[in-house]
């Protein structure tokens, strides 16, 4: 099966391959050593990763991975186009804008408490607050959409 | 002696083991959460608290008390955090009869108390920045911008803030207090004016209780997250030797002047031209110790013991080496290191000479939600600053841990950079280095592949008969 992806921002297609996966980037081609585990982790290169919804952690890292190939669209839930969603599990502590309001560009739109941190959610780009789906106090799940911009 | 360690995650582990080597019985406390956590585990006895969050474990002085009286402990190890800078804490100790492992409620009120410290400091002759209490934001506003907002009780960077701009500084002061309650309950926070770019050095003590100290070096703490550090290495890259003995030296005259007993350590920063000003002492043993355990070949935590039964100061080691440490925690640096609580399902402790790891959980672990993001720290010794990168890349190239995202991929990458192998790395320095930095092509490689095989194993989408929630094909939107 071969894919096309774009991770982290940079188109990818691979292969697969006797015993691993072929990844062309631009002019370089690597084939790279793919396993399991009798426990089930994948061994990429020899050291193990995790494949999410959207991305891939690997040494520590998180990847945003997506397809970029001419697929069926998929039956899953997606989140709307322009939402922010919760980085990590946590509680609210305060929601700093409203339905309606402009906002530009590093704004901090709420704030989460998680491991005794608090930890602000700036928007990506200038907008207008379409929804918001968080109060203070309540309990969030990573990648739970808190806030939706329009254009 | 019988020691109730209060506290948990890491640094219960590591005096649970010194405890161990001693020969001395010991107690863990735990919350809810942390039911069947690694220092749980590692005690000879274990008492439980009440639910997670640290009001009513952790925090919760009369619950410890009575978990002491159940098991006839004789002594109380604070750690670091929650109750470890409290001297009412201390004083309740001492007053059911308990040895406390730290300096006097005296000794801690008069250092660990931010205010009362710089007025010492200021009395002793120390140099130190403009400051004050925060009352209101207008007294705030008098020192003028940029300033830094701090909780009075604790360090950590819990309850810190960083205030450039007049409309920024209200709400900055309502999260910090906030902040500050829950990490030490006291929310009474301290502003000084902002000096940067600093490096964040701070001194090693250890005090007998009866005014002797000892200076163990001079650490380097620059490479910081919201004002938290990630690296800390012993000795400070290019300081003149006459530079950390004058830091020395000004640790040790506070020290005196308040017949300090334990271990501590006393913050400064020091500006590009060397020039240093106090900042604050934490009054208790740090996260980034075991730095300065490698290079003096002491036990600190063991010192800590000694000192609280009324030993003697050992005598001033040689220092050998430098040294140099990694704080993994579940954090992402790519989207502003955000925590990230969740399931260890692998670790892979690094190992081999020179390498020490110390860790609060275990494979299979779940770090809580309810405390903070620390896993572990892996430290190197070597003879010089470039053999100790070397082995800590080596070391971190070794690790592995998944399950959450850590910081050990963006610290072994810091080691390659020429800014931080030249010392020219100051406290607002990562941050900005780290949202700037490319992935590499080989993580992307790898992560393409990794994808492409998960997908594999998924089969394709239209094929698949119910995708489940972590199948890579229930992809949600991602920001355009």
């Amino acid at each position: 099966m071969a894919l096309k992806l774009r991770v982290a921002g940079v188109e990818a297609a691979t292969r697969h391959v006797e015993g691993g996966v072929e990844v062309r980037l631009g002019d370089r081609v690597e084939v790279v050593a793919v396993s399991r585990r009798p426990d089930g982790t994948l061994l990429v290169g020899g050291r193990p990763a995790d494949v999410e919804p959207g991305e891939v952690s690997y040494c520590g890292e998180r990847i945003a991975v997506v397809e970029v190939l001419e697929r069926p669209a998929t039956a899953a839930p997606r989140l709307p186009a322009g939402a922010l969603s919760a980085p990590t599990p946590g509680t609210v502590a305060r929601v700093l804008v409203a339905v309606g309001d402009t906002v530009v560009s590093g704004q901090p739109l709420l704030v989460l408490v998680a491991m005794k941190t608090e930890f602000t959610l700036s928007a990506p780009r200038a907008g207008v607050v379409l929804s918001v789906n968080a109060v203070p106090g309540a309990s969030v799940r990573a990648g739970a959409p808190l806030v939706e911009l329009g254009p | 002696m019988k020691l109730l360690v209060a506290n948990r995650g890491e640094i219960a582990v590591r005096v649970l083991r010194a405890a161990r080597e001693l020969g001395i019985p010991s107690v863990a406390v735990y919350s809810e959460d942390d039911r069947e956590s690694l220092h749980v585990r590692m005690a000879d006895e274990a008492e439980a608290l009440g639910p997670a969050p640290g009001s009513t474990s952790y925090l919760h002085g009369e619950r410890i008390l009575a978990a002491a009286r159940r098991t006839s402990a004789t002594a109380v190890h604070p750690g670091y955090g929650f109750l470890s800078e409290r001297p009412d804490f201390a004083a309740v100790v001492q007053a059911a009869g308990l040895l406390w492992v730290g300096p006097s409620p005296a000794a801690m009120a008069a250092l660990g108390d931010k205010a009362a410290a710089r007025r010492t400091a200021q009395r002793l002759g120390l140099a130190v920045t403009p400051g004050l209490e925060v009352a209101e934001a207008e007294s705030v506003l008098a020192l003028g911008l940029p300033v830094v907002i701090k909780a009075v009780a604790g360090g950590g960077g819990r309850g810190m803030r960083i205030v450039r701009h007049e409309s920024e500084l209200a709400d900055a002061i309502r999260s910090a207090g906030r902040e500050a309650t829950a990490a030490f309950g006291d929310g009474r926070l301290y502003a000084e004016r902002l000096i940067e770019p600093a490096r964040h050095v701070e001194v090693q003590v250890l005090g007998d209780g009866r005014g002797g100290a000892l200076a163990l070096g001079v650490r380097e703490c620059s490479v910081q997250r919201r004002g938290q550090k990630l690296l800390e290495e012993t000795p400070v890259p290019g300081l003149p030797t006459e530079v950390a003995a004058a830091l020395e030296h000004d640790a040790c005259t506070l020290v005196r002047e308040v017949a300090y007993g334990g271990a501590g350590t006393v913050e400064f920063l020091l500006g590009p031209d060397n020039r240093f000003s106090f900042l604050e002492v934490n009054t208790r043993i740090q996260v980034e110790h075991g730095i300065t355990e490698l290079v003096t070949g002491l036990d600190l935590v063991a010192e800590q013991l000694r000192l609280a039964a009324g030993g003697e100061l050992p005598l001033r080691p040689e220092a050998r080496g430098h040294a140099i440490e990694a704080r993994i925690c579940a954090e992402d640096p790519r989207r502003g290191f955000a925590p990230a609580p969740g399931r260890i399902l692998r670790l892979r402790a690094p190992a081999g000479p020179g390498v020490r790891f110390d860790a609060g959980v275990a494979e299979g672990d779940t770090l809580p939600e309810a405390y903070d993001s620390l896993i572990g720290k892996v430290m190197a010794l070597a003879p010089s600053r470039e053999a100790a990168i070397g082995r800590l890349g080596r070391a971190l190239d070794e690790m592995e841990v998944a399950g959450v995202p850590t910081t050990a991929g963006m610290l072994r990458a810091l080691l390659d950079e020429p800014a931080f192998l030249n010392g020219a790395v100051h406290t607002r320095w990562l941050e900005p280095w780290c949202a700037a930095r490319p992935t590499s092509e080989a993580t992307i490689v790898a992560a393409a592949a990794a994808y492409a095989a998960a997908a594999v194993a998924a089969g394709p989408p239209d094929r698949a008969a119910t995708p489940t929630p972590t199948s890579p094909w229930t992809t949600l939107g991602r920001w355009p």
